[in-house]
């Protein structure tokens, strides 16, 4: 086995370990410390579960103008309009949460959500 | 004799014949005569029949659209003070009452607040009302609850205080109400007055009409004889010309408009169409609007005296004006409350009762066809992307925007306030000076203020969108992150030559840029260039980059017009409104990202279905980290450069970041700059382009540093982009600190673009720069 090789097995394996532990993470820490936030985003996925992605996307931007700077919010709404196919706001979307966040795990999350679109 | 009597006998023949020639002519003329005459006019009343029918049958009205400002959210730790609180509630005509238990009421009590809020519907559904509690501590929500279940809130949203309406070109406005919404207090007090056979009669009545020619045979004023029906014929179909053909009119249309429709529909149609005064531009239509209008409460909720009131002021909107003619208005409200007790609507009593009560009518709203015109016409520039202007002017939507009334008050008293006292500290004649502002959330692009002039209810020339003006230095920014987008070359301590400067072009004059301070100062670092507004530095830099490629960048950062390519646009002689310079400064403020900026969230129709959203949109348009720097650059203006002074408005807290710009002569004075979640940019000049004597710091600047103040602010504050790394700056020289670490302050630098080795103090180490980094580093 190459050096290169080695390097790249070991880098799959890292990356697969840390999605395994990422995504559980993020999907279920709080997206907020502000209840309100939190209802709002339940409305969103009610919305989201009845295939109402414009009205579920109008609650997450309700929430955004709570919690502007909030970059879970901005990637929801990149979730939303990735279930809407509208794939250029969804890049746009997750990037805007990307600039936002200085957590590597989210960070790592969300590009794997750009490079999936 | 026989000559006699055969010239008798032939006469009576003669005369029989000529009877019988007569008789014969005259019939089939008469027929003729009848048919000429009687076709006419069957065929004027078919006529006329089918236009009323038509009209009648169609829309009846022309709706304004209604535009609202955004609506108050109210949860746990939101920031706002009593201040604010209160002037929303003044805003929305909210009763302050010792208890709130009514709809659109609060109470207070010290910091401890009880609303009773309105229903309404929004664009994602109706919201109910609510009786809600909480308190205003530290300036910050606490507490929000249920008043009757003492259940906790997360999140209340009172109903959106309307700033305007897109009006019918004769500016009419009018809320739409149907007859069971009509109290009968006040439909007794109609017939009453109005039309005291109006349920008897067929559109016209034989009794009032004699009684009115009586009048006019007795040398009397002509009066009265109108029913309801003939009043809404010439308000909905003829002029208000006092002839006997339109009157003739009048009756045919007020009989046919009856043979087709219930007296009822009739009915409701008068009450939405009778005319109630003026409120500037706008024509209060409808009683539905005049209980608004007068008595700030919806219809059904009226009381008799005021029902009289309204009734009292059909028979002249200005001369029985409440606001302006008390006594008259109250005279002549008696009247009709004594012919409710005179036909037994209501008892001796009661009249007794409804007379003795004052003419409380409510404070004028005066708001014209808008509160706001500035921002409305923004409104209706971005609506027309999407309308047609004929549907805003009467389908009745509504738009819900994103304007913030509370914003909006401080950057007008801001521009009010700082024009009169620059005009009186510099001797200049009173409205030498003219201003602009706009003011925008950062993350989602809303507009949440536009002034477009000094006079702030002015519906005419909005400086905010259409002053194209020359923006003098706050192009730099743009030449700057033109340089740091090109990493590899440029940081915040590249040294930018400031020397004397020539720029030759084929056709052109040659160009000699100076500074303001009319000297050169040689070899400086680029972020330092930036915050003292050295033009010469600046015009070296961006030949040296291209002009096309800063027009690009601008393009990049928003800027949607055509740019001259002359090397004279690296020092601002590009024009751009407020407006225009807003998007652009907003990219930078937006960490690069460009959102175009949006004043509408969400319209509907008149009974609030769903039309149309306009959703967030960004788009990275320049790197995340050559913005970062920039901004970092930016808040060294207002640290130590040009912009310093707007500290003395606003502290060191915020962190803000701008920039200057003054125009040749001092005829435009600017001031761009935003903290952590606002960006706002003002214009100051003169109309006619004269000389202000200000420059951006003196005079925009101020203006700008008086809305911040007075508004609650985030300080800037940037995620700092990964390659990012921060390292010691030379205090006296700007450039990156070697030996010296102790004098030294720090600024972002591309990781790649430090020295590989370390050699430089850091923001924990220090170490020495290496040679061949210095053409990038600066000197020392």
């Amino acid at each position: 086995m190459t050096i290169f090789s080695r390097i790249f097995l070991s880098s799959s394996i890292l990356l697969l370990a840390a999605c395994s532990v990422v995504m559980p993470v993020v999907d279920e820490s709080p997206a907020s410390n502000n209840q309100a936030v939190v209802n709002l985003i339940q409305e969103a996925n009610d919305y989201r579960d009845r295939q109402q992605y414009v009205n579920a996307t109008a609650s997450l931007e309700r929430a955004l103008r709570l919690e502007p700077k909030n970059p879970l919010l901005w990637f929801e709404i990149a979730k939303m309009s990735k279930l809407n196919n509208d794939i250029k706001t969804a890049t746009n979307m997750a990037l805007r949460a990307k600039s936002l966040t200085s957590d590597a795990i989210l960070r790592s999350v969300i590009d794997t959500f750009i490079a999936n679109l | 004799m026989p000559r006699t009597s055969k010239a008798k006998a032939k006469k009576p023949r003669n005369k029989k014949k000529a009877k019988r020639r007569f008789s014969r002519f005259s019939y089939r003329e008469l027929i003729l005569l009848i048919i000429g005459f009687c076709l006419p006019f069957t065929l004027y009343i078919f006529y006329v029949d089918r236009h009323v029918v038509e009209q009648f049958e169609g829309k009846r009205f022309s709706l304004p659209a209604r535009v609202y400002a955004r609506p108050l959210e109210l949860y746990e730790g939101k920031y706002l003070t009593t201040n604010q609180l209160k002037f929303e509630l003044n805003l929305l005509n909210y009763d302050k009452l010792a208890q709130a238990n009514n709809e659109g009421s609060y109470s207070q009590s010290g910091n401890q607040f009880s609303l009773y809020t309105r229903p309404f519907i929004f664009w994602d559904g109706e919201q109910a009302t609510k009786n809600i509690t909480f308190r205003i501590s530290n300036n910050k929500i606490t507490q929000l609850r249920d008043e009757n279940t003492n259940a906790e809130l997360s999140l209340v949203r009172l109903d959106p205080i309307k700033i305007g309406g897109i009006y019918p070109n004769k500016g009419e406005d009018r809320e739409l109400v149907r007859l069971d919404q009509v109290p009968d207090h006040l439909i007794n007090a109609l017939i009453a007055v109005e039309d005291k056979r109006f349920y008897q009669h067929h559109g016209v009545d034989p009794k009032a009409v004699l009684r009115a020619i009586t009048t006019l045979f007795s040398g009397k004023r002509i009066q009265g004889g109108s029913t309801i029906t003939q009043q809404l014929v010439k308000n909905f179909f003829l002029t208000q010309e006092r002839t006997i053909s339109r009157k003739l009119k009048e009756m045919v249309m007020a009989l046919l408009l009856e043979l087709h429709y219930e007296k009822n529909d009739i009915l409701e149609t008068y009450l939405n169409e009778v005319y109630f005064g003026q409120d500037k531009n706008r024509a209060i239509h409808g009683f539905g609007l005049a209980s608004q209008f007068y008595f700030s409460r919806p219809i059904e909720h009226l009381e008799i005296h005021q029902s009289a009131l309204l009734i009292g002021l059909l028979k002249g909107p200005v001369y029985y004006n409440p606001r302006r003619h008390p006594e008259r208005a109250k005279k002549r409200r008696n009247l009709v409350i004594n012919a409710l007790a005179d036909q037994d609507y209501i008892s001796k009593q009661q009249a007794i009762y409804e007379k003795k009560q004052n003419i409380a009518v409510s404070k004028l709203p005066d708001t014209g066809q808008s509160l706001y015109p500035a921002f409305l016409e923004l409104v209706i520039k971005q609506l027309k992307r999407d309308y047609r202007e004929s549907d805003l002017r009467s389908e009745g939507l509504r738009i819900f925007t994103t304007l913030d009334p509370y914003q909006q008050k401080i950057s007008e008293e801001a521009i009010v306030l700082r024009l009169n006292q620059l005009e009186k500290d510099r001797n200049l004649p009173s409205g030498h000076l003219q201003a602009a502002t706009i003011v925008a959330n950062i993350l989602d692009g809303e507009i949440k203020a536009v002034v477009g002039g000094r006079d702030t209810n002015f519906q005419g020339f909005n400086r905010a969108l259409d002053a194209s003006r020359q923006i003098g230095s706050l192009i730099k920014p743009v030449i700057y992150l033109t340089a740091l987008n090109q990493e590899d070359e440029y940081n915040l301590a590249t040294p930018i030559d400031d020397s004397p400067f020539t720029w030759s072009e084929n056709g052109i004059e040659d160009w000699q840029p100076q500074n303001y301070d009319k000297k050169f100062h040689g070899e400086v670092p680029l972020w330092l260039a930036l915050a003292k507004s050295y033009n010469v530095a600046a015009a070296r830099l961006g030949t040296q980059l291209g002009v096309k490629k800063i027009i690009k960048m601008a393009h990049r950062l928003g800027v949607h017009k055509e740019l001259s390519p002359y090397a004279s646009s690296l020092l601002g002689t590009m024009e751009l409104t407020p407006y225009e310079v807003t998007q652009l400064y907003h990219t930078i403020a937006n960490g690069g990202f460009r959102t175009p900026l949006r004043a509408i969230r969400e319209v509907t129709t008149i009974e609030g279905e769903p039309l149309s959203r306009y959703q967030i949109q960004t788009e990275p348009a320049v790197s995340n980290e050559a913005n970062y720097l920039l901004i970092r650059a930016l808040q060294e203006v207002v640290n130590r450069g040009t912009g310093s002074s707007v500290k003395n408005y606003i502290g060191d807290s915020l962190n803000a970041a701008g920039k200057t710009g003054t125009t040749d002569n001092l005829r435009d004075s600017w001031f761009a700059g935003f903290t952590g979640d606002k960006v706002a940019v003002v214009w100051l000049g003169n109309d006619d382009n004269k000389s202000i004597q200000l420059t951006g710091a003196s005079g925009a600047m101020t203006i700008w540093g008086k809305i911040i103040q007075n508004l609650s602010s985030q300080a800037l504050s940037i995620p700092q982009p990964n390659s990012v790394k921060y390292a010691a700056v030379d205090n006296d020289t700007g450039f990156l600190a070697v030996r010296n670490c102790s004098n030294t302050f720090e600024l972002p630098f591309n990781e790649s673009s430090l020295p590989s080795d370390g050699n430089y103090c850091s923001a924990k180490t220090s170490g020495k720069i290496k040679s061949w980094f210095k053409r990038i580093f600066g000197k020392r």
